[in-house]
């Protein structure tokens, strides 16, 4: 299990990724999270519109409906521009803290 | 699958009752979910699984909706304020909004009841600072509960009890019981005070107290230089206090230096410890010590020892009990004591236990509790701390019915918020409680406002009083307790009525502006205001009384004449000159026409003579009556200048050689001794024996509280404290100015020092004088509450009243008639509380008339006087509002809506 506040400040950079390669909808979302994490990232589904909702408001992502008959009423997200240089930003300094955490965790203690 | 879509419905509607969530979030949550269900089933499981495994992988929809909330919101942190926060009761921020809105519409009546119950608690703080001042004395000696003053009463004769007892008993008691640890005796010094110096520094010092080593361990005084144990033993110690110290060395280090008494036969003394600042909560305050031993170094001679005066009640003695040790099984072993103690004394019939009985009288319990025979300073009264909570009550419950009149006069202000809140499913309970807090929440301000007035009113009392009061918040717990006990106690006695009251409107009536039958309540504020009324006239008609005693006391016929004498007590290098030729220096006084007579004599009336033993020729010891003696004896003088009247015989005269050692006598003291023709009868005294050559009519020569006692006056012509002289009436000032200068030309290093006969005397009536400007002040705060209660509620009903007056005008009704239809029913109210409270007032004081043996009547005049000025007070407070209302213009009135 991956701790909470871990998940809440991963979701971020993780939506932003799956919408930069595309348009999606929320329940696609949730299942590529699913998929891609291998279940290591557990979220109840609920848990992703207030982060929707908050990049959207943030104008890191924007929405559009589509209604059409026959079919189930979808709300795609897609990745703005600022969302791109927000995900950039976000990449850089996971992979930063990554790459602190290896060294250090790659390192032999030495005793003086 | 028509179950499956209801239980979808039902999901939807937890989402729908969420207000975070527009509808647009739920369409997509919804269409999120049904994918959900849709996946499940594709994973095989039935409908209801599929439906359950959705709600759950969903998620709580309570915190999705929180967190949505979070995002949209501008406030950065905190609840959605439809939910119910944790310790906060929902509602509370809309009562402090109504009660805000109340305050702010409503200054007027809001002030009233603010300064009311703030006058009423500041009141109550001041008070309360009084009584935990009274019942602290002595508390601050760490061994106190441990700590007793052996007392002795006489139980033949006079049945004295005396405060006093003779110097061996604290040594024999200490012997004799092994409960009791340590004893330590007190005895002041003569004389109201001495004079110390120090190179070229005189210091007059008063309250001297010998006392013996043992004194630091029984008492708690500690010392600020030298040493306790030593500080006391030898002979011509002495251990000052910080304020003499610091008066006769400044900033010297005074220890080991010596001071000399100048003028007390030059005695040197050596200083061996300074106390600490003390605490002026004591029965027993003094200003420096001087080791017992200097005592009995100074008074023991061949005919004399302190160890040998059984009977001489001269020494306050203290016992320190062992710890866990109960007075009363001390007490016990007390007769037993007496009867080996005194055993000497007995004539071996009568044993000593039965003729006097000694007690343990907690040292806790002396300054509220004891008034016994020779006292070191007149204690206070458990009474006054009973007469002050009392009145406290009073003037709060006075606040108290003024916020319930006006708060439930002006209920029928807020019936539209009551009946809202009801419609809106308000129960009765919670509007109780919404009123409640509200007046619970006002008193608590009243009760911050109190305190800032108390701390500003604090010095002004402080001087009243001679007391150090102060606010010692922090360090005391329960003085914090009992003040904010205070402020809810008058927020729950002035919000209980109305709130129970204005919770039971009916929301139907009260929308449709039918205001709720009210006659229980007029009944409850018609006698709230007759309650406040009679408590002020109460105390203005016992203040009326009390004042009138004290100037009868001081004015009455004393049988002597009090006024224009002056008294000068003779110490010092005066006293070595007076005792030279005391008739010469009164002839050289006596030469300036403005002086009529100079005495030279023991003590003055006022102050308590002594007791002792007299007999009549012919009597044996056995037989002696004790009556109260003049201490020192008097003058050839004294009769004149005292102007007292001799009823029968004559003064003592230098004509008469028998004279020496004659008596003077007063008429009571005739009918105690049984006396038919007393002048001539010959009066012993210890070796003084003589014969009665005039009689003195009853002059008061103590207070008058006690009736006239028997008091027989020896001839000393040569001794004595005091100089007393007459002078013609309006020339003291004159008289004054030559005794300056004369005492000053014949004892140069001397201080002159005078006080007036009269001050003296009125100084026995001080407490009555206290209580008295008490009783003042308190009438005062009581008349002013009532009457700023009686102002806001003339003011309501006047206003309420603004319509029909406006019609009475029309139809042609006078200004003058307008007023009193005005007035009339607040007049009925005060005419009730006069009437309610005159009898209670007329026994109470009666009561305390009582206590004295000469007392002025009751007159008539004192309630006339205290029903016609309450009356002109409510009649301005209510007249203000009246008038205004009475020569308004009709049109004004009637367009008012």
């Amino acid at each position: 299990m991956i701790s909470k506040s871990l998940v809440a400040a991963s979701s971020k950079p993780l939506i932003l990724t799956i919408l930069s390669w595309g348009e999606n909808y929320g329940y696609e979302i949730i299942q590529k999270v699913g998929e891609l994490s291998g279940g290591v990232l557990d979220w109840s589904d609920g848990m992703l519109y207030p982060v929707l909702y908050k990049l959207e408001k943030d104008g890191l992502v924007q929405s559009r409906w589509e209604i059409e008959e026959g079919s189930r009423p979808r709300k795609y997200y897609s990745i703005t521009k600022k969302g791109k240089e927000e995900l950039a930003q976000e990449k850089a300094q996971w992979i930063n803290v990554n790459e602190v955490l290896q060294t250090v965790w790659n390192m032999k203690p030495t005793v003086s | 699958m028509a179950s499956i879509e209801k239980n979808i419905e039902k999901w939807k509607k937890t989402l729908k009752r969420n207000p975070s969530f527009e509808e647009s979030d739920i369409m997509e949550m919804e269409s999120h979910f049904r994918s959900l269900i849709e996946k499940y089933m594709e994973e095989g499981f039935n409908e209801k699984d599929a439906f359950d495994k959705a709600v759950q992988q969903f998620g709580e929809i309570e915190k999705v909706g929180e967190d949505v909330y979070k995002v949209r919101t501008p406030k950065l942190v905190g609840k959605p304020s439809w939910q119910e926060s944790k310790w906060i009761p929902s509602l509370i921020r809309n009562y402090f909004k109504t009660l805000g809105r109340n305050i702010s519409r409503n200054k007027f009546y809001t002030t009233l009841n603010l300064s009311g119950l703030t006058i009423g608690i500041a009141t109550c703080l001041l008070i309360i600072l009084f009584i935990k001042d009274e019942v602290s004395y002595d508390r601050f000696h760490e061994k106190a509960d441990r700590i007793h003053r052996v007392t002795l009463k006489y139980e033949v004769g006079s049945q004295t009890h005396w405060a006093a007892i003779g110097p061996p008993v604290a040594k024999g008691l200490k012997d004799a019981i092994p409960e009791i640890e340590e004893t330590v005796r007190m005895y002041p010094i003569g004389g109201n005070f001495h004079i110390f110096g120090y190179e070229n520094n005189r210091y007059k010092a008063t309250k001297g107290v010998y006392t013996d080593s043992s004194f630091f361990d029984v008492f708690s005084y500690p010392l600020k230089h030298g040493v306790p144990e030593t500080a006391l033993i030898e002979p011509g110690s002495v251990v000052l206090s910080e304020e003499m110290a610091q008066a006769i060395f400044g900033s010297e280090n005074p220890i080991g230096k010596d001071i000399h008494m100048t003028d007390w036969g030059n005695i040197y003394f050596t200083v061996t410890g300074v106390l600490e600042k003390m605490p002026t909560n004591t029965h027993f305050p003094f200003n420096y010590l001087v080791s017992m031993s200097t005592f009995y170094e100074v008074t023991s001679g061949p005919n004399w020892n302190p160890d040998n005066s059984l009977t001489w009640a001269g020494m306050y003695e203290y016992v320190l009990l062992d710890e866990g040790v109960n007075p009363g099984q001390v007490e016990a072993k007390l007769p037993d004591f007496i009867d080996q103690f005194f055993a000497r004394l007995a004539d071996g019939e009568t044993k000593p236990s039965s003729m006097a009985t000694m007690y343990l009288q907690p040292l806790t319990d002396i300054h509220l509790y004891s008034d016994l025979e020779k006292e070191y300073k007149t204690n206070s009264d458990m009474r006054y701390v009973y007469i002050f909570s009392i009145i406290a009550v009073f003037v709060l419950l006075i606040a108290c019915a003024n916020f319930i009149n006006l708060t439930t006069a002006r209920a029928s202000n807020r019936m539209r918020e009551i009946g809202i809140r009801k419609t809106l499913g308000a129960g009765r309970k919670q509007l109780a409680f919404q009123f409640l807090g509200e007046s619970i929440l006002l008193s608590l301000i009243s009760f911050v406002l109190a305190y800032a007035l108390t701390v500003f009113l604090l010095p002004y009392l402080n001087e009243i009083t001679g007391k150090q009061f102060t606010f010692e918040f922090t360090s005391d717990p329960v003085l914090i307790l009992s003040f904010l006990g205070i402020a809810l106690f008058s927020g729950i006695i002035s919000g209980i009525y109305p709130s129970i009251y204005m919770s039971g409107f009916s929301p139907v009536k009260v929308l449709k502006g039918i205001t709720p039958n009210s006659s229980n309540n007029a009944f409850l504020r018609k006698g709230l205001v007759v309650f406040q009324f009679a408590i002020s006239i109460f105390l203005i008609i016992g203040t009326l009384i009390v004042y009138n005693q004290l100037n009868f006391l001081r004015t009455e016929q004393m049988g002597f004449d009090k006024e224009g004498v002056i008294n000068i007590p003779i110490f010092g290098d005066f006293e070595e000159i007076v005792y030279e030729n005391p008739e010469s220096i009164k002839q050289e006084l006596q030469r300036n026409p403005n002086i009529l007579n100079v005495s030279i004599s023991g003590d003055y009336p006022g102050k308590r003579f002594s007791v002792e033993s007299v007999r009549l020729d012919g009597q044996t010891e056995d037989e002696e009556t004790s009556v109260r003696i003049a201490d020192e004896g008097i003058d050839y003088d004294y009769i004149p200048t005292m102007g007292i009247s001799l009823s029968e015989g004559r003064n003592f005269s230098k004509m008469a050689p028998t004279d020496t050692n004659a008596w003077i006598i007063n008429e009571a003291a005739v009918k105690k001794l049984g006396l038919e023709n007393p002048v001539g009868k010959i009066l012993h005294w210890g070796s003084y024996s003589g014969p009665i050559v005039g009689i003195s009519e009853d002059f008061n020569y103590m207070s008058l509280h006690t009736e006239v006692e028997a008091l027989v006056m020896p001839l000393t012509p040569d001794w004595g404290d005091y100089l007393f002289v007459r002078t013609t009436a309006g020339k003291t000032s004159e008289v004054l100015e030559f005794l300056e200068t004369r005492i000053g030309e014949l004892a140069p290093s001397n201080i002159f020092e005078y006080s007036f006969l009269s001050d003296e005397f009125d100084q026995l009536y001080r407490s009555e004088d206290q209580m008295s400007s008490v009783f003042w002040y308190f009438s005062l705060v009581a008349i002013l509450i009532a009457c700023l209660g009686l102002f806001g509620l003339s003011t309501f009903i006047i206003d309420q009243r603004t319509k029909e007056i406006g019609v009475r005008k029309i139809l042609g009704a006078s200004t003058k008639s307008i007023l009193v239809l005005v007035s009339k029913s607040f007049i009925k109210l005060i005419a009730v509380a006069f009437i309610l409270s005159v009898p209670i007032v007329y026994l109470i004081m009666n009561e305390w008339l009582s206590s004295f043996a000469y007392k002025a009547e009751i007159g008539i005049w004192m309630f006339i006087l205290a029903g016609i000025s309450i009356l002109l007070i409510s009649l301005a407070t209510i007249g203000f509002q009246a008038m205004k209302s009475a020569i308004s213009k009709p049109v004004e009135a009637l367009k008012s809506e």
